[in-house]
């Protein structure tokens, strides 16, 4: 007989069951749930929501009815999730604060990144008590999984730091890319426009707010250059405004593309910009853009120094006003450069490609669920 | 201004004032040593010691003051009291206090000891950490581990005080030389014997490894700081089987490029305290198949598969590590190429340049 797996999530859809705009997250856990079908497990998932189940890309997906978040965890639904599942052999958390307080003797978390890592967090956590608290919990939710799997070294690092009692339970399984999808244009057919990508959520994290300072001071100095802004805005009034700062703008575009097109949006790119400053992992943009030669300038947070080597295959900088302007500078006027660290780029992204991420998972897998 | 300042080291010398230490930290400062004085600033060094003693035999005064191991803070008062000016901290662990307008450099999160308790750890951070980013003008971090975990501690201040500037390696001493064309595979520890460095795990994978393949070879490049971790050392070689094939050496500073070139394999296998290790960084510039771990400031120099190996502090780990490199000489020699042509983004000219921009912000000579 199969196995069975359960994983728990917070929102694959929103709580009314609707889909909700496909992220990083997402997609890991759409091809992560392939990965286990292939190994021949039965998975279903757990997340909240109204009392329904629904399909998507044939896993069963649970709704419970529980909404409730304390010190930016999830008890109840963690409880509910323990109740439902226990004709399930193993079970998997999606995300790390979601294994509190209880979870199954065989277990794995998964860790997509730090993400309290901006003063926006100290707004949510309040008081210094209240940051204890959750810390505290973070401890029980990290003491329960067997394995802990992080998709960065940063996050192992900081627990490490900060609760060092589990340090023989990590393991680095940095987040892939389709190399075979994400491809270097073979023959390059572009103009003499130089195309600068900003394939990121509109929001403050991830540098938004510089980059289109940047765009406004370098469109106007240099004649060749535009600047593409590719993805959704948390809300209509976010895409909205995007839409009307770009058309004023001279050279500035902003739109959002499925991800069957995302390769060729890359593709069109000369220099791609991951300006995040924080709550950010082995960001698949990245990842994405690599693979496709181009080069990175990316922030200094999480994840991303696992995948960038300043001055090798792109730049590490503070994403202020000031440094995204020069460092995209330096890309504009040297395209020998541009292009030495897009193959780099190409070079590293081939460590991080599909079928080594599934042969890590596969062996971490077999170890804990048997 | 004044061009005078004073930097505060733990020991630049030992503590009797009449040995130069080896060790990255050392290096490091002697560094920045030479190139403040090219800048035109009047250093001098002040540092733990046995007795008082004034040592005039580098080309900065080292001034050491008594101390007992017990209570280090009680020297780093005194150091403070009766030198004036300005300073610059040489480690952020060796201090609780800093002047507003100093620098003072993180070399790695550092207190990360497996096991150790939430309180402990705790501790460190808010009497080190939370205290230079309030008080100093600037902390300089030697990788990007060090920043993100301040961050996340610390959101609000991290970004504002901390700048990193990576540790560099030297492409006038390091640099990929012709292959060895030996049977031999030898595999090189250039570091201390210190429970942190991981020579704990190391010295597990060595019996089966000597056991299972006659070509290869062990070689420990190691100081002679501390006699005890020595003599440790010493019986531990003496009782083993194929001793013959473990070999060691105390190379000074100069000869350390002719201890990698006749490496094939390098282990940086640290379990904790950790940044942008020299070594680390030296033996990709030999273009040296490099086993790191994922600790600290490692995981900004070594991306796994591409120019060396990321693996978890385990012996498990380091033991397939190991295998597969002894096994598969092709993939060193791909390793290798690739660290050495990453080390080139880490020179020795951008790292001064960096400083120089950081020194002259915080420290003006008029």
């Amino acid at each position: 007989m199969k196995k069975k797996v359960a994983l728990l999530t917070t929102n694959f859809f929103n709580p009314k069951g609707e889909r909700i705009i496909t992220g990083g997250a997402e997609r890991y856990q759409v091809d992560f749930c392939r990965l286990l079908r292939d190994m021949d497990f039965d998975v279903e998932v757990w997340q909240m929501g109204d009392n329904w189940t629904k399909e998507f890309d044939g896993i069963k997906i649970h709704g419970l009815p529980v909404n409730k978040t304390e010190y930016q965890t999830f008890p109840e639904l963690n409880m509910g999730f323990y109740e439902n599942v226990m004709s399930f052999d193993y079970t998997l958390y999606f995300i790390l604060s979601l294994a509190y307080p209880l979870v199954r003797e065989k277990s794995i978390s998964i860790s997509h990144g730090v993400y309290w890592d901006w003063p926006g967090f100290d707004a949510t956590t309040g008081k210094l008590a209240i940051k204890q608290e959750w810390l505290r919990r973070m401890e029980l939710s990290l003491a329960g999984p067997q394995k802990l799997v992080s998709v960065d070294t940063n996050t192992i690092n900081y627990f490490n730091a900060t609760l060092p009692s589990f340090y023989n339970k990590w393991e680095y399984i940095p987040n892939y890319v389709d190399t075979d999808l994400f491809l270097p244009l073979e023959e390059d057919l572009r103009n003499d426009k130089i195309r600068i990508l900003f394939p990121r959520r509109m929001v403050p994290v991830r540098g938004i707010n510089e980059t289109m300072r940047a765009a406004e001071i370098l469109t106007k100095k240099y004649p060749s250059i535009e600047f593409h802004f590719c993805g959704r805005g948390h809300d209509d009034t976010i895409e909205m405004l995007m839409s009307q700062w770009a058309s004023k703008q001279e050279r500035c575009y902003y739109y959002w593309k499925p991800f069957e097109m995302m390769p060729e949006i890359y593709q069109m790119a000369d220099i791609v910009l991951i300006p995040s400053r924080s709550t950010e992992g082995t960001s698949l943009a990245a990842l994405e853009s690599m693979a496709c030669g181009k080069p990175v300038i990316a922030g200094l947070a999480g994840g991303l120094s696992d995948l960038i080597i300043h001055g090798y295959n792109g730049y590490l900088v503070k994403p202020s006003v000031e440094n995204l302007v020069s460092s995209i500078e330096e890309l504009i006027n040297d395209p020998k450069k541009r292009k030495l660290m897009g193959e780099r780029g190409r070079e590293i992204a081939t460590s991080f490609n599909k079928k080594t991420w599934h042969e890590r998972w596969a062996n971490v897998i077999s170890e804990v669920f048997r | 201004m004044d061009n005078k300042l004073a930097i505060f080291i733990p020991n630049l010398m030992n503590w009797n004032g009449d040995t130069q230490i080896i060790g990255g930290l050392e290096r490091y400062m002697i560094a920045l040593a030479e190139l403040m004085t090219e800048m035109g600033y009047d250093l001098s060094f002040h540092q733990n010691a046995h007795h008082d003693f004034s040592n005039y035999s580098l080309d900065w005064p080292i001034y050491g003051y008594q101390a007992n191991t017990l209570d280090l803070q009680k020297t780093i008062a005194r150091i403070e009291k009766e030198t004036p000016g300005r300073v610059l901290y040489s480690s952020i662990v060796q201090q609780t206090f800093y002047r507003p307008q100093s620098i003072c450099i993180s070399h790695g999160v550092w207190w990360e000891v497996p096991g150790s308790s939430p309180l402990q750890a705790q501790k460190y951070y808010e009497s080190h950490v939370a205290r230079a980013l309030e008080q100093a003008g600037l902390i300089i971090s030697c990788d990007y581990n060090f920043l993100n975990v301040t961050r996340a501690i610390y959101p609000h201040l991290a970004d504002q005080k901390v700048r990193v500037i990576p540790n560099f390696a030297d492409s006038k001493y390091y640099s990929p030389r012709k292959p060895n064309n030996t049977d031999h595979v030898r595999i090189l520890y250039p570091r201390r014997l210190s429970p942190e460095r991981g020579f704990g795990i190391l010295k597990e994978v060595i019996p089966p490894l000597l056991a299972s393949f006659p070509q290869v070879e062990f070689e420990f490049a190691i100081d002679t700081n501390k006699p005890e971790y020595l003599d440790l050392f010493y019986q531990w070689r003496e009782n083993m089987t194929g001793k013959e094939r473990i070999l060691y050496c105390h190379p000074d500073y100069q000869s350390m490029p002719d201890v990698y070139a006749r490496a094939d394999i390098v282990v940086i296998p640290s379990i904790y305290s950790e940044g942008t290790s020299f070594s680390c960084l030296e033996a990709m510039a030999m273009g040296k198949a490099v086993i790191a771990t994922d600790i600290g400031g490692l995981t900004n120099l070594i991306i796994n598969n591409y120019n060396g190996l990321l693996i978890h502090p385990s012996i498990e780990s380091l033991y397939q590590a190991l295998l597969f490199l002894i096994e598969n000489p092709a993939v060193c020699t791909r390793l290798g190429k690739y660290a050495s042509t990453v080390s080139q983004a880490f020179s020795r000219q951008a790292w001064e340049a960096r400083w120089r921009q950081c020194i002259q912000k915080i420290y003006p000579l008029s």
